[in-house]
C-alpha cells in the first residue's frame, strides 16, 4: 500500500516538473528550407533506366560512407512477380539524376547486360562488390583534385571520398576510380567490381593514388578538371586524399547547392 | 464435384499473389530491405507457428466448410490491407493475417474432400484438386505477371482480394459431404487417438521425406530465376515467368494420373517417383546450358509438385484412419513443410555465396537424393489393406 502510495505521489509531481526541465533546456525549433521538386528527389523504390532508357531495375537501398556521402546504390535487377532478381550495387557515380524528369530521373551508365551477372549484394556485414562503370577505371595517373569531380552535380553525386576515407574506414574503391573520372577512356572494358572495404583486393592500388592526390590537399587551386566534367563520370574523389569534404563539393562550380547550404 | 473444383481454382489463383510477390510491391511503396525482410519473415513465423493449433482448430470444427469460409475472408481481409495501406503495422498484420489464415484452409480443404468422396476415391479427388489448383496458379502468374508490367502493382492485391469472392461462392455451393466424418472431427482431450497419432512412426518417417522435399525444393526456382537473370538480357522476365507457369501445365496434365495411380500401384512407387524428380531436377539446372533449356528442368519440378500435392493429404488420410486427427495430421506435415521451405532458401543461398550457383543446385539435389533414399529405404506402404 505504501508502495503505490509513493509510486501515485511520484506520478502527480512529474507533469509538474517535467514542463519545467523542458522549458529550460528547449532547443529551438529547427528551420524549414522548401526546395523544389526540381532540385531534389526521392530515391529508395525509383526505377533506373539503362543508357537505352528501357527500365533494368529498382533502386533499393544506398551504401553511404562514414562522412554519409553515397558510394554505391543497390539495385533490384530483373525478376518475374519477385521470382529470380538479383540485388547488383552499382558506384555511385554510374548514376545520373534528373529530378525534374518524371519518366526516367534515374539513369545508369550501365546496360543490363554489363550488370545483371556481376555479385549480389547480400550483407551490410561482407565486404560489398560495388559495379563501377568500365570509363571510370583509371587508365591514367590520378592528377586531379577530388573537390572538383563531382561539381557538375552538387546534389547527386558529391563526390565520393571525403574525410571518412582519410580514416581508412572506406577502401580503395573510390580512390581506384578517381583516375578515370578524369580520362575518361577506355569503354570497351567490363564493368569491374570492387570490394568496397579497405582490405580488398584493390587495395594496392591505393598508394599511387595517394600521393598526387596528397599533392592535391594544397587546396582548391589544383582543380584540373572543369567543371563541365560529365555528371556520369564524375565519380571519383579519391579516399586517400581525405581533402573532399561535402563543404568542397558544395562550394564547387556549377553544383546544385546542398539544401542544408541554401535556406 | 464442380464447385471444389472451382474452389480450387480460385483460391490457388489467390495465393498467387501473396509470396514473393509483396517484396517487389513494398519496394515500390519504398520499403527498406531490411523492413521488407522482417515483413516476410514474420509470415514465415506465423505459418510456421500455426500449423499445428490451425490443425487442432479445424479438427475441433465440426463444419469444414464454415472454417475455410473464415480462412478465406481472411486472406481476403489481408489482401484488402495490403492494397489499401501498404504501411508497417497492417502490412505486418496483413502478412500475419494471410499465413494463419493458409494453415486453416488448406487442411480445411483437404478434409471437405475426404468428406465428399471418402477414402476409396480420395486419390483421385485430390488429383482433381491438384490440377484446378495449378491451373489457378499458372494463369494467375500469367495474368498477373504481364498485367504488373503495365497497371500499378497495387492492382495484384486488388484482383486478389476480388478473386475471394467466386472462391467463396464456390465454397458455399459444395454441399455436405457423408464421409470419413469421424476422421476428421475430434472430440476434445481425445487422448487415446492422440498417442495413437503420435506414436506412428510412418508420420515421422514422412515428416522427414517432406522436410527433405521442401528443403530441397523450396529454393530451387528463386536460384533458376536467378540463373536466368544473370544469363539473359532483357528477356529475363518472360523466361522466368515461363520457369514458373510450364511446371504448373505439367501438374495440371499429372496430377490426376498421379491420384489414379496411388490408388491403382500404392503409395510408394508414386512417392518414389516424385521425390526422384528433385535430384534430376537439381543437376538438370546445374548443368544445362542457356536460360531457355532451364525452363526444360523446371519442367520437371511439375512432376514432384503433382506428387506432392496428390500425395500429401493422401498419406495423411491413410495414416489418421481410425483415428479422428486428419487435420492435426495435416498441420503436422504443414510445419516439415514450411520448416523445410524455410531451411531451404538459406541453404542455397549459402552455398551459392560459399562456392556458387552450381553448388547450390547441386546440394539442392543432394538434399532431395536423401529424401528418396529415406522414401525408398524407410517409407512403408500405406495403402489401406
Amino acid at each position: 500500500m505504501q508502495v503505490v502510495r509513493v509510486c501515485l505521489a511520484v506520478a502527480c509531481l512529474l507533469p509538474c516538473a517535467l514542463p519545467a526541465v523542458a522549458a529550460d533546456t528547449k532547443p529551438p525549433p529547427g528551420q524549414v528550407v522548401r526546395v523544389p521538386p526540381e532540385d531534389v528527389m526521392p530515391v529508395l523504390g525509383t526505377p533506373i533506366a539503362g543508357p537505352d532508357g528501357k527500365t533494368i531495375g529498382r533502386l533499393v537501398d544506398v551504401l553511404v560512407n562514414a562522412a554519409g556521402i553515397p558510394e554505391a546504390a543497390v539495385i533490384d535487377v530483373g525478376g518475374f512477380m519477385g521470382v529470380g532478381s538479383r540485388k547488383i550495387a552499382v558506384h555511385w557515380g554510374a548514376l545520373h539524376f534528373d529530378p525534374g524528369d518524371q519518366k526516367q530521373p534515374i539513369t545508369l551508365a550501365l546496360t543490363l547486360d554489363q550488370i545483371k551477372a556481376e555479385p549480389e549484394y547480400r550483407s551490410p556485414k561482407q565486404p560489398a562488390p560495388i559495379v563501377v562503370a568500365p570509363h571510370a577505371r583509371p587508365t591514367a595517373p590520378v592528377a586531379r583534385s577530388t573537390g572538383t569531380s563531382s561539381a557538375g552535380r552538387g546534389t547527386s553525386s558529391p563526390g565520393n571520398g571525403g574525410p571518412a576515407s582519410a580514416a581508412g574506414t572506406t577502401g580503395a574503391g573510390p580512390a581506384a576510380t578517381a583516375g578515370g573520372a578524369a580520362s575518361g577512356h577506355a569503354p570497351a572494358a567490363p564493368a569491374e567490381v570492387q570490394p568496397a572495404n579497405g582490405s580488398g583486393p584493390l587495395a594496392p592500388a591505393a598508394p599511387p593514388a595517394a600521393q598526387p592526390a596528397n599533392g592535391s590537399g594544397t587546396g582548391p587551386s589544383t582543380p584540373a578538371g572543369p567543371p563541365a566534367a560529365r555528371p556520369t563520370n564524375g565519380s571519383g574523389a579519391s579516399t586517400a586524399a581525405g581533402s573532399a569534404s561535402p563543404q568542397g563539393a558544395a562550394n564547387a562550380p556549377g553544383g546544385n547547392k546542398p539544401p542544408a547550404a541554401s535556406p | 464435384m464442380r464447385a471444389l473444383d472451382l474452389l480450387n481454382f480460385f483460391l490457388a489463383d489467390v495465393q498467387t499473389g501473396f509470396g514473393p510477390f509483396i517484396a517487389v510491391y513494398l519496394t515500390e511503396h519504398k520499403w527498406p530491405q531490411t523492413q521488407i525482410g522482417l515483413a516476410l519473415s514474420l509470415g514465415t513465423i506465423v505459418a510456421l507457428a500455426g500449423q499445428v493449433p490451425a490443425g487442432v482448430m479445424v479438427d475441433a470444427a465440426r463444419n469444414k466448410r464454415r472454417v475455410a469460409g473464415v480462412g478465406l475472408i481472411g486472406v481476403m481481409a489481408a489482401a484488402l490491407l495490403l492494397a489499401l495501406w501498404p504501411a508497417e503495422l497492417p502490412v505486418l498484420i496483413a502478412e500475419s493475417l494471410h499465413a494463419l489464415a493458409s494453415c486453416i484452409v488448406s487442411p480445411a480443404i483437404a478434409a471437405i474432400s475426404l468428406h465428399l468422396v471418402g477414402h476409396h476415391a480420395l486419390g483421385e479427388r485430390l488429383g482433381r484438386n491438384a490440377r484446378f489448383g495449378s491451373i489457378g496458379n499458372g494463369m494467375a502468374a500469367a495474368v498477373l505477371g504481364v498485367g504488373g508490367l503495365y497497371l500499378s502493382s497495387r492492382a495484384v492485391f486488388w484482383f486478389t482480394a476480388a478473386l475471394c469472392v467466386p472462391a467463396l461462392v464456390a465454397l458455399a455451393a459444395i454441399g455436405r459431404g457423408s464421409h470419413a466424418r469421424q476422421q476428421t472431427t475430434s472430440r476434445p482431450f481425445d487422448r487415446e487417438g492422440l498417442r495413437k497419432l503420435f506414436r506412428d512412426r510412418r508420420l515421422l518417417i514422412f515428416g522427414v521425406c517432406v522436410l527433405l522435399f521442401h528443403l530441397s525444393n523450396a529454393a530451387m526456382l528463386p536460384l533458376a530465376g536467378a540463373a536466368v537473370t544473370m544469363r539473359a538480357g532483357n528477356f529475363a522476365n518472360l523466361i522466368i515467368g515461363a520457369c514458373i507457369v510450364v511446371p504448373q501445365a505439367v501438374v495440371a496434365l499429372a496430377s490426376p494420373w498421379v491420384g489414379r495411380s496411388a490408388a491403382d500401384y500404392g503409395r510408394r512407387p508414386i512417392l518414389l517417383l516424385g521425390w526422384l524428380a528433385l535430384p534430376v531436377r537439381g543437376v538438370l539446372l546445374a548443368v544445362l546450358p542457356g536460360p531457355y533449356l532451364l525452363v526444360a528442368g523446371q519442367a520437371v519440378s511439375g512432376i514432384s509438385a503433382a506428387v506432392f500435392g496428390v500425395m500429401l493429404p493422401l498419406i495423411a488420410a491413410d495414416l489418421t484412419r481410425g483415428t479422428s486427427h486428419f487435420n492435426l495430421c495435416m498441420g503436422l506435415l504443414g510445419l516439415a513443410v514450411a520448416g523445410g521451405a524455410a531451411l531451404s532458401t538459406g541453404y542455397a543461398g549459402w552455398v551459392a555465396d560459399a562456392v556458387g550457383m552450381r553448388a547450390a543446385f547441386f546440394s539442392l539435389a543432394f538434399a532431395g537424393l536423401a529424401g528418396t533414399v529415406m522414401v525408398w529405404a524407410a517409407m512403408p506402404e500405406t495403402t489401406p489393406a
